[in-house]
């Protein structure tokens, strides 16, 4: 993965941030800005179906980068049932 | 001893595999395994039980860049379905992953479908609404038992 994208580390289950430079998407136009100039904030939820972790970097108002790491616990289940000829 | 009414679990995992045809429509050109596909779609979508088949209509696309294809990306499949008790189950033996992803509206559920097979539906999965910039969207899979795994016939 590139090292402008933040990496969620399994083992830590948190996110370690790229050193430098972060990809970035400014009025439409993608870039890479330097982290130090952005506000880093990491958020996440639980609930029965999923497990959701994200990190954002903020310039101002704007959310100029977000990822998600998206667990889900369980998937479908189909229940097939034999007739009776009863 | 005594008989007991029962969909046998031989044949849930089999139907997992591809081996029995009830139908005539069934066209298969080997015996390796198709290729799965999954592909994310936005939230004003209407996929459910009635979805037949993959199709781009409100599937996600990029609002920067080309982190996400349309179609979707390959699901890994290196693991053959199997049962344990009563229950037949398979699940993509790889997370799923996009990277340097815009999303250009918010997305909720990813559909498995069959490229091999004409693009048919498998199964509709939902989570909560997302949004990426400039980002990774990672789905990681449930543990493959009978409890959890991401398709599951008992």
């Amino acid at each position: 993965m590139s090292t402008t994208q933040p990496k969620f580390d399994d083992a830590s289950m948190q996110w370690i941030p790229p050193a430098l430079l972060v990809d970035a998407v400014v009025d439409g136009q993608a870039r890479q800005l330097s982290v130090g100039g952005l506000e880093c904030v990491v958020g996440g939820h639980e609930n029965d179906d999923e497990w959701v972790s994200w990190i954002e970097y903020r310039q101002g108002e704007s959310v100029v980068h977000r990822s998600v790491r998206m667990h889900l616990k369980k998937g479908l289940l189909a229940e097939g049932a034999a007739a009776s000829f009863a | 001893l005594a008989n007991s009414q029962a969909m046998c679990t031989s044949f849930k995992t089999e139907l997992l595999n591809g081996i029995h045809a009830f139908g005539t429509s069934v066209v298969r050109a080997g015996t390796g395994a198709d290729t799965f596909k999954a592909a994310l779609f936005v939230t004003t979508a209407s996929l459910g039980a009635g979805t037949t088949a993959y199709s781009s209509t409100n599937e996600v696309t990029n609002g920067s860049g080309t982190g996400y294809t349309a179609g979707g990306a390959t699901v890994t499949n290196a693991t053959a379905p199997t049962s344990s008790g009563t229950t037949a189950y398979w699940t993509p033996s790889a997370s799923l992953q996009w990277t340097s992803f815009t999303s250009a509206a918010a997305f909720d559920a990813v559909l498995i479908y069959n490229s091999t097979q004409s693009n048919k539906a498998v199964s509709v999965h939902t989570f909560g609404s997302q949004s990426i910039t400039a980002g990774t969207f990672t789905l990681t899979m449930p543990t493959n038992d009978s409890s959890n795994a991401l398709l599951r016939i008992a």
